[in-house]
Parts: structure tokens; sequence; C-alpha cells
């Protein structure tokens, strides 16, 4: 059974005015990859936990229960007997192979649950595994200071969420600890979505390129770069992966995309377009020698031709965020961490921000 | 550590072939020595011997094996060393019952006492074989096989994962866990049992996972489970494993290698139990009353043996000279009648090191072999052996095995410095006392600075060289933290001694160049705030790896500080390995490395 913890508050809104589990990553919305990651483990019923309205054939849909554990609780009631639920949090983002470690730990030594974690620096925000000093978990505590974060992942037997959900502590039943050395990203902004992208992407050794895209023969392609169904690349197109290019995505003649970056549904990248490191959710229209560099282009979104977003390196790079449904002007200049608002019209010639 | 597996019913392969093939994914549990049992026609079989699966089969053939239902071991030597008899499976008296095992009968003397007074007939050192015994003791006293079980279960203590194989019901092999852990596969016409799921993943990936205190048996067509005399459905408990098997080895983490750093309270609890006193004594006093002592190992056991090398000559002044077993030649016109030589193998098979124990040994110097794997080469070869227990070390950087022989030569230099009058009886009971709870503080140390040396990594990928200096006990361990770097990083890395920066190495320090201070609790801790001063004012980025009571002088020195527990300054040494072993690890996880699989190398080198 594969629980979805996937509540909307607000983080993502800027993007989609479909709410924080249907944001487009890679093809997807970013509610299917936790539910993929658990069916890659061997779920085949999922339950849904979120406080926005979300409609789904396979999976049933419940309220969120005002925190991660109490959703479990309320799980408890509606899970079959003998059934191993694993929990997945949208408040993190990890990897599919997080989710075969944190089985495998469970499964092999026989836990009542097992809780993934990874050691950060600061666990605020999130909940800290607190152990006796033989290691065992007693409890899982509000973040703060170094230590071991729950990754938001965990595999728990029925019976003992049925007791847990009776008021039990964890420390009472048999805990297992899966440690991850590997990304995550806690999915708390809108720049999240860019580091997820930057990590999967990363990730890719091989180019899959659908035989259904039509791709001029003078378009080139340097690995590894993915293009879905229906892709159309122009003459004389750049895709430097690693990079992705959704389904129907139109890529201009002369464009460049490059590294980092994630065209998602029927967006139309417009003739000599540059786009590297951003996001670009579905629908949107990047206008004639844009340049988009390190910055989440909301759902419709038009940007004109001409216009260019400016970077600039706080930890990482930041370029701007254009909110659903907006229209930048012509020609217009976002400077670095520009946040154009929802529906917001920015004229022509515009410095922004 | 051991691995077990158990076969009934027909996979359409040959019994013996099927097992051996479950064993060798179960290597990397252990590997010293390796059996099977099968049942046919109300007869077992046992083929079993030392070495490992492949060597084995080749000698007494188990693939040739065929029957209804089988068993399997492959061992990692705890109770007796490895050999012939002490491999598993083990049998009663009468060979009617065969069984293997993974973990400890705690209660097996005194089990054993009582069977043997009641005519019983051991024919291994193993704690394993009392329970083939005792089963047979139930079962002659006409209780039923099942019934036997559960009254052996109520007998044994400590933990354990058992297969058992009784020749009067041949379609069944019984099982028993408590603490180890025990799989059952479940076939279309067979049952697996194993200690791990990528065991029978080639033929099944139906899976239930036994808990403690359960026990009962399958046949190829049922599973029977039962508790305490309870019977336990465990229908509800199928699962499905459909992922790699790979992964499934590492019992959860993403690598051997943070596997082992994390097992490393587990390892050093494992060897200080397996410390014998009066062994200390003896040895300590071989080595007080030695002309000269030599020191040797190679990469990471030599690092081990420069820390001995310290303790033994810097606080205790005995004639130590410590050197890399591929240099032995050199001081072979030194050695002669009335020394000693303590050779350092993690494997006790390093080529380098076990020349060096032939030819000093023809010199007439008495060798001490410290080794994690027991009845090796260089141990064999020594005339004294201590032993590290760690388990077998799977990931190719030395981690655990590390702390493990620093703390084997710490209680041995401990115990030489109360013979040789350098420590009191009382230093010497708090030192002994601090290693004993040391594997608490070392797991105290993992989880405090685990985050921040994540933290440092991501600071460390981008970095072409780093230097990690020190002075005295902790120059040893910046060696060992250099070594780390380069072999799963691939980060040049250089350890040297603190003061000769202005000697030459310094030319290369520009700014953001990384440098790493390893902070002894010693007289040359103050030296080491100087070095720390001149790489800042090259604007170096400078790490330190501190025990806390330094921390007010270093914490504003450094840019980056990663503090350890406070410890006396033989013990540190082991707290301040294990930050170095993450940086390593997550650094090369970072710049996407496998760190348990460093290009051109190998867990034992065999050639010179």
């Amino acid at each position: 059974m594969g629980v979805v913890v996937a509540p909307d508050n607000g983080e993502l809104s800027a993007l989609s005015s479909g709410a924080k589990p249907m944001v487009s990553l890679l093809g997807k919305p970013l509610l299917r990859h936790y539910m993929d990651g658990l069916r890659a483990i061997g779920a085949s019923r999922f339950i849904v936990a979120s406080n926005v309205s979300i409609s789904l054939s396979d999976a049933e849909v419940i309220d969120y229960g005002g925190d991660y554990w109490a959703t479990l609780v309320k799980v408890s009631e509606i899970v079959p007997r003998g059934s191993t639920v694993v929990a997945s949090s949208m408040d993190i983002y990890v990897p599919r192979e997080a989710y075969e470690t944190l089985m495998n730990v469970h499964l092999s030594m026989g836990h009542d649950v097992t809780v993934l974690v990874a050691a950060v620096e600061d666990t605020s925000g999130g909940f800290r595994v607190n152990t006796s000093s033989d290691g065992k978990v007693l409890s899982l505590v509000r973040g703060g200071g170094p230590g071991y974060l729950h990754l938001g992942l965990t595999a728990i037997e029925q019976d003992a969420l049925v007791k847990l959900a009776g008021g039990a502590e964890l420390g009472s039943l048999r805990v297992g600890v899966a440690h991850w050395g590997g990304w995550f990203t806690r999915v708390n902004t809108p720049w999240s979505l860019l580091e997820i992208v930057r990590n999967t992407l990363a990730n890719l050794t091989s180019s899959s390129i659908s035989t259904r895209a039509r791709i001029s023969p003078r378009a080139s392609m340097e690995g590894p770069v993915i293009i879905d169904d229906d892709a159309v690349l122009d003459h004389n197109c750049t895709i430097r992966g690693p990079v992705y290019v959704g389904r129907g995505v139109y890529v201009g003649t002369g464009a460049l995309i490059r590294n980092h970056a994630a065209i998602e549904e029927g967006a139309i990248i417009g003739a000599n377009a540059e786009v590297t490191e951003s996001l670009i959710e579905p629908r949107v229209t990047i206008g004639r020698g844009a340049f988009i560099g390190a910055s989440l282009i909301g759902h419709g979104v038009v940007v004109e031709p001409g216009v260019v977003t400016l970077t600039t390196t706080m930890g990482r790079k930041i370029g701007a965020i254009v909110g659903e449904g907006a229209r930048v002007g012509a020609n217009s200049v976002l400077k670095p961490g520009s946040l154009v608002k929802r529906g917001e019209h920015v004229a022509p010639l515009t410095h922004y921000g | 550590m051991c691995g077990i597996v158990g076969l009934t019913g027909s996979v359409g392969e040959r019994i013996g072939l099927v097992l051996r093939r479950c064993l060798e994914r179960l290597e990397y549990r252990g590997y010293d020595s390796a059996g099977v049992a099968v049942v046919n026609g109300g007869v077992i079989t046992v083929r079993k011997g030392r070495g490992k699966i492949s060597e084995v089969d080749a000698r007494v053939n188990f693939t040739g094996l065929n029957g209804v239902s089988g068993i399997g071991h492959t061992r990692w030597a705890t109770h007796g060393k490895p050999s012939d008899e002490n491999a598993h499976p083990h049998t009663d008296c009468s060979g009617t019952v065969a069984v293997v095992h993974n973990g400890i009968i705690s209660n097996y003397r005194e089990l054993r006492e009582q069977l043997e007074a009641r005519g019983h007939r051991f024919t291994s050192d193993t704690d394993t074989e009392v329970i083939a015994h005792l089963f047979e003791d139930y079962v002659k006293a006409g209780l039923t096989a099942l019934e036997a079980l559960r009254e052996v279960v109520s007998r044994l203590r400590g933990t354990y994962a058992i297969a058992l194989l009784y020749a009067g019901e041949p379609d069944k092999v019984f099982f028993a866990r408590n603490v180890s852990p025990l799989i059952i596969g479940l076939g279309n016409g067979f049952n697996f049992l194993a200690s791990d799921i990528p065991a029978f993943l080639e033929y099944t990936n139906r899976v239930i996972t036994l808990h403690d205190g359960e026990y009962g048996f399958i046949t190829p067509g049922s599973v029977y489970v039962e508790r305490g005399g309870e019977p336990v459905d465990v229908k509800a408990r199928v699962r499905v494993v459909n992922w790699s098997p790979e992964l499934a080895s590492k019992e959860g983490y993403p690598h051997f290698m943070l596997k082992e750093i994390h097992e490393q309270p587990r390892a050093l609890r494992d060897t200080w139990a397996g410390l014998d006193t009066d062994q200390l004594s003896k040895l300590s006093d071989l080595l007080l009353k030695a002309r000269r002592v030599f020191i040797t190992g190679s990469g990471t056991s030599y690092h081990a043996g420069l820390v001995f090398d310290h303790l033994l000559s810097g606080l205790m002044g005995l004639d130590t000279h410590a050197f890399n077993s591929s240099e032995y030649k050199r001081y072979v016109k030194l050695a002669g009648d009335g020394d000693v030589m303590v050779a350092v193998s993690q494997s006790g098979e390093t080529i380098d090191t076990l020349m060096a124990v032939r030819v000093f040994r023809r010199l007439g110097v008495r060798v001490i072999a410290v080794s994690n794997i027991v009845d090796s080469t260089i141990p064999r070869e020594s005339d004294y052996q201590l032993y590290t227990r760690a388990g077998p070390e799977v990931g190719v950087a030395a981690t655990k095995t590390f702390t493990a022989q620093l703390m084997v030569l710490n209680a041995l230099a401990a115990t030489a410095a109360l013979g040789g009058g350098v420590l009191g009886k009382d230093e010497y009971g708090l030192i002994m006392g601090e290693l004993e709870h040391l594997p608490d503080l070392v797991n105290l140390t993992i989880t405090s600075v685990e985050a921040k040396a994540r933290h440092i990594a991501s600071r460390l990928a981008s970095k072409a060289s780093a230097y990690y200096l020190s002075r005295g006990l902790g120059l040893p361990i910046a060696m060992e933290g250099a070594l780390k770097l380069k072999e799963v990083a691939y980060i040049h890395a250089e350890a040297y001694p603190a003061g000769e920066s202005k000697h030459g190495p310094i030319a290369l320090v520009e700014g953001g160049f990384p440098v790493l201070f390893i902070a002894t609790d010693d007289e040359y801790v103050d030296a080491l705030e100087g070095n720390v001063m001149e790489m800042n004012a090259r604007g170096a980025l400078t790490i330190g790896v501190i025990p806390a009571k330094h921390q007010p002088r270093f914490g504003k020195l450094l840019s980056e500080v990663i503090q350890t527990p406070n410890a006396s300054p033989g013990a540190l040494t082991i707290l301040q390995s294990i930050p170095l072993q993450l940086l390593a690890y997550y650094t090369a996880v970072l710049r996407g490395h496998d760190p348990d699989k460093p290009r051109n190398l190998a867990k034992t080198v065999t050639v010179e």
C-alpha cells in the first residue's frame, strides 16, 4: 500500500493553479514521481492525502491530516490487515533508489517501522531522528540543528500502524533506520524544482529519443537527451544534454536548449531562443531570441521575443520565476530573483525586479 | 556474520548447484569456509571445508549433490578457527540431523557440557554443533521433529538464524530466528530460506521476513511458522521484491563503505570482547623484553602501525622502527634474535607483509600478527596472533577494520605501558575502561559529525588537491584521512607533519586550497595552532577535526570545524578517523564515484 502525503502549502503556487502535486516535472505531474517511486517497490494500491482537490483514477484521495504522522494515523483505518504501508512525503523529493534502500532494510531486517534518513546540518522544518546511545530509534522530533533528517519516506507494518494510531510510542516498536547517502531535495520553494531537474538529469547516462518525435536532419543533439513523443526539433536547433524535451514541444530554428533544461508538454521555444538550467511548464511560449537561464516559467506563460533573464549566484544560480498565465513583454529584462506574479502583464522593454 | 540458505523442492536444477549459487550471493557475509548438506532417501550427506565457496566446491563437489532438501552455509569464523571440522553444516552423533547457523549461542558451553554428560560426542569447536545434538536428544526422547525444535528454541540463548535438516522428515527444512536475519522465499513447488534476499532472488521474489522468536519449517508446498507454541499466520506477510539484488546485500545503505562506517560501534564491541587480557600481558612482556620492535604493514594497516609505533616509542621509549612492508629490505641488516615484529594486515594475505614476516622470522625475529581474518596466512606463519573482530569488510577502502586495529593496538600498548611501569594500575584501568566504552562514543561521534562531514564534502568535491596536517599521534590519522580521500574520491591528498609546511609544501597553497588539521590532545596542539594561522594567512580553506575541549581555541580560527568527543590521546585516534572516513565517502558520492569500487584497487593485494 503506497501513501503519498501531499499537502500544498503554497510553496509552488506561482507556477500552476493545478496545485503543487500537479506541477509538471520531466513529463509528468510531481505527484506521479512519488507514486512511481512507490510502485517501483511493489505498491499496487495508493492513497493520496491532500488539502487541495485532486482527482485520480488509480488512487484513493483523502484529506490531509494536518501533519505527516497525523495523516498516517488516519490511513491506519483503511489499510488492509497484514499489509506494509510505505508513505512518502511531498515535502522532500528522493530519487527512486532511495525507495529501494528503504524497502530493503525494512524487509530484510524484519522491522515494524523503517524510516529513511540522511545526515544534514540543519534539520529544521522537518523531523529529526532521536536515537539512544546504542542507536535505537526512540522518536521523531521536530527538527533543529544537525542530525539525521527523516526524508519523509517510511515503511510501516499495518499492525504497527494501528498501535501507533492507538497512542503507542515509536520507541516501543522495532524501528529501523535506512541511511541515504545520495541526493535529495526539500520541496519548499519553486527553486527546489530546478534542483530536482538538475539532479535527475545529471544522473542521466543515455539518450532516449521517441520514434514519434519529428527531428530535422539538420538539428544537432549531444547526449544524454530525452526527446518525448511528437516533439518537433526544427532545422539547425541544438539540444545539448542533459536535457528533457517533452511531448509535443516545438523547438524553433536555431534555438539552443542546453544543460539541465526541462521543457514540458506542448511548450514552444521560438527561433534562436536559448534555454538553460530552467523548468519550462506546459504550454509556455518562449519568443524568438529570448534567453531563459536558471528560471521557472509557469504554465501557459508567454515570454515575448527578445526577453532576457539575468542570473546571479547566491549559493545556487537564481534567475526569474514567472507565474502561471503571465505575459512578459518583448525585450524586457528580468533581473535576478524577479518574481512575475500569476497573470501579470509586464510591458515591453521593462527592466523588471 | 555468516550466510545460510535452505531449500526444499525442485527448482528444475540439481539442488547442490542451486545451493552453491545461493551461497555465492551471500559471500559478502563470510568466506572462510563453506558447506552444504542434502537429504536424499532418508540419508543426509554433508560436504564442507575450509576456503572460499568455489575452492571448497572444487574439492568436495557439492554441486554434484542431489536430493529433496538441502541447507548451505558460508562462514565467517567466530567460535573456532576456519577448518574443515568447524565448517558448517554440523551433524549430531547419528548423522540424522544437520544444521547451519548464523549468530552466537551464548549458553553453548553449558549446553555442551550437559549434552556431553549425556553421552553426545562433539567433533567441532563451534557453538553451532550443540543445536544438532540438542535436537537429536529430544527426537530420541520420542518427540516429533517440530516438538523437538520447539524445545531446542526454548533452550537456546543468544542470537541465531538456524536452518536444520532431519533425515526422518526429508521434505522439510526447519528453521528458527532470533535477532539474526532470516527470510523465506516462496516458489512454485519449492521454498527457500536465507539470511538475505539476494541469495534466492534468481529463483523467486516472493518473500516472508521472519520475526524474532519465530520458528517452524518449510516444505515444497507450504510454510509453517510458530512462536511460543502458537501458530503464526504469515500469509499476509508475503511481499514481492522487485528491485535489484545488489542493493539488498548492503542492508539498506547505499554503499558498503557507509554501511561499514556505521558498523564501527559493533565491530569495536566485538573486537573488545574478543581480546584476551592474559594474551595481551604475554605479548606486552615480549615487547618489553625485545631488543627492538619492528612494526610493518601496507596502506591503512601501516597507518595503524604508525599509531602503535608512536605509543611505544613516543610514550614508552621503546626502540621501534615502523616501515611500509614493501620497504622491509632496508631493515633486514638490523634484525636478529631478540627482536619482535608486529605485522598488521587486515586480510592476513598482503603479499609484501607476508614476505617481510617470512624474512624476519628466518632471522630469528618473533612475529605478532594483527589481522581480521582468523587463521589467514600471515597469522598462520607468525608466532603470535591478535585478531580484530570487525566482521567481513566488503568496501575496498578499509574503515571498520582500521579502527578495530587501532583498538587492539591501543590495548596492547596500554598493557605494555603497565608492564613497563609507564602507567600505574589506576591509569591503566582508566585507559582500558575508556576503550571498553569507546563503541558508545564512536556511535555518538558518527551521529554528531556525519551531517557536518557531508556539508564539508560539498566544499571539497570541486577541489583538485588537499593537505592533511597534524603532529604527533594525529599524523598517522591525517595520513589515513588523505589515503581515504585519494582512494575513493580521487582527489590528490597529501599528509605531512604540520611543521613541514614552510619547508616547501606551503608554496602550493592559494585561496581556497583545502587544508585539514587533525588536532591531538597533547603537547603538540599549541604548535598546530600556529600552523592553522599560517594557512589562514594564505587564504586556505582550513578544516579542523578537533576534540571538544579545544573547540574554544580552534573554533574561530578555522573555516570549518568538525568536533569530536574528548578522549585520551590513543582513543582519540579512533574517534578522529571517523569524520575523515565520512568526508571521503561523501566527497566520492558527490563527485559521482562508487566508493565501494575504487578504480585500479583490489581489497587484498597478493602481488608484490
